[in-house]
């Protein structure tokens, strides 16, 4: 199998399995378009190419709207910029914890922190967190040990 | 995926042989991630997912390719059992090493056989079937074959280290004392330098109620090696494995693999042969 027909598949799959979320964004007022499914499907593929990983089936962006679409911090404005940012932090942190998360482990914690102490922003969350990251690593995931105030 | 078919696949069949592999390859993601109890991971780094592809391919070599089957992953669960049953062989055969390991080994030779043990617990003949042990500290006399991979390589590891367990039961504990941290400058391994004592003994006649050369004989098994034909070696192995009572055909053969080796010493040092 050549990297083409790979990479052909994963932006098939990723976007059946975006596309089967619009009901859910619906839900919360948010949409989706075709244009903007292509958008987050090729920043999926650039995020795997920059952190070195390699993804198969329908990828975490489903899980990660079905994470945040519930967010107080995002609307039908920012939701495609966030959902690529937040796809951007989730594989970054990904390879820092040297996959010692799940990816649920990992979309707790990054969910928690963005409605949390990051106030829906994702560039606190991307470059504070890491450091909190890996204190709640070490805690195991024990909320007496999160520190807010370090956020902020 | 190095295995044609017979008859060339055309363009439809060769899309769904690679959706096959592509969807075969999420599923052994996800089973590597629940084997080790690491939760739900759609990606993995590019790093394990080439291990993850070669540890397929491996697997499917092993069920005849992946053009054996219609469902490759059919073919794939076939080669696991196959591997499975190699994994089994393998435990037993250690189990048999370490229960007829000679008490007189050297330290270089137990941790051969803790680094296999190790091998045989950690090898994940499920998603990393690939992976073999790594070359041996343990010399042995026999290079392996080419081509040799996985839990294979430990296999042949094993039962050459079988081979020599038996040979060295042949020769009592307080003789093999003698040898276990006297090897000659030309020598490969304790179990090579008894088999060398031992045709030396046998060609000279002396017999094995001492396998450690006394001086006068470095003198007689100069000239002796000097006038030995190759039919008179193979006798002498022949008389050794009497000796050492040795019934396994592949022990006897690994006796009479020794020949060529000494014919080639030849012309070396004989002081650095035998001790």
């Amino acid at each position: 199998m050549n990297d083409l027909q790979i990479r052909q598949m994963q932006i098939s799959a990723a976007k059946d399995e975006i596309r089967c979320c619009s009901e859910l964004n619906r839900l919360y007022g948010l949409t989706l378009t075709e244009a903007d499914i292509t958008e987050l499907v090729e920043l999926r593929g650039q995020a795997l190419q920059n952190t070195g990983r390699v993804e198969f089936g329908g990828g975490i962006l489903p899980k990660l709207i079905r994470a945040f679409c519930k967010s107080p911090y995002v609307d039908a404005y920012n939701y495609t910029a966030t959902l690529g940012d937040l796809q951007d932090a989730f594989y970054y942190f990904k390879n820092e914890s040297e996959d010692r998360f799940s990816d649920d482990d990992l979309i707790e914690f990054m969910e928690k922190v963005f409605n949390g102490p990051a106030h829906g922003s994702t560039e606190v969350l991307t470059t504070i967190s890491l450091e909190e990251l890996c204190r709640w690593a070490r805690h195991d995931f024990d909320d007496r040990y999160v520190d807010e105030e370090a956020f902020l | 995926m190095n295995q044609l078919p017979v008859t060339p696949l055309s363009p439809e069949e060769q899309q769904r042989v690679m959706h096959q592999i592509y969807v075969l390859m999420g599923k052994q993601v996800e089973s590597y991630h629940k084997h080790r109890h690491m939760g739900s991971n759609s990606s993995v780094p590019v790093e394990l997912a080439q291990e993850l592809m070669e540890s397929i391919d491996y697997t499917l070599q092993l069920a005849g390719g992946i053009y054996a089957n219609t469902n490759v992953e059919e073919t794939l669960k076939i080669g696991q059992d196959i591997l499975d049953g190699k994994l089994q062989k393998a435990k037993s055969l250690y189990e048999l090493v370490y229960a007829t390991a000679p008490q007189w080994q050297t330290e270089c030779r137990w941790e051969a056989l803790r680094y296999l043990r190790h091998y045989l617990d950690t090898y994940d003949h499920l998603h990393l079937a690939h992976r073999e042990p790594e070359e041996l500290f343990y010399p042995m006399l026999v290079s392996q074959p080419e081509g040799i991979r996985g839990v294979d390589r430990c296999i042949f590891y094993l039962n050459v280290m079988w081979i020599e367990n038996q040979i060295m039961a042949g020769v009592p504990d307080d003789m093999l004392e003698l040898f276990w941290d006297r090897l000659m400058p030309e020598t490969i391994n304790q179990c090579e330098q008894l088999l060398l004592n031992g045709i030396g003994k046998a060609i000279l006649g002396t017999g094995i109620h001492s396998l450690v050369f006394e001086p006068e004989e470095y003198v007689m098994i100069i000239s002796a090696l000097a006038d030995a034909t190759e039919e008179c070696l193979s006798d002498a192995a022949q008389q050794l494995c009497q000796w050492l009572n040795l019934t396994d055909e592949n022990a006897r053969m690994y006796v009479n693999a020794i020949i060529p080796q000494l014919t080639l010493r030849h012309g070396s040092s004989i002081e650095n042969l035998f001790v």
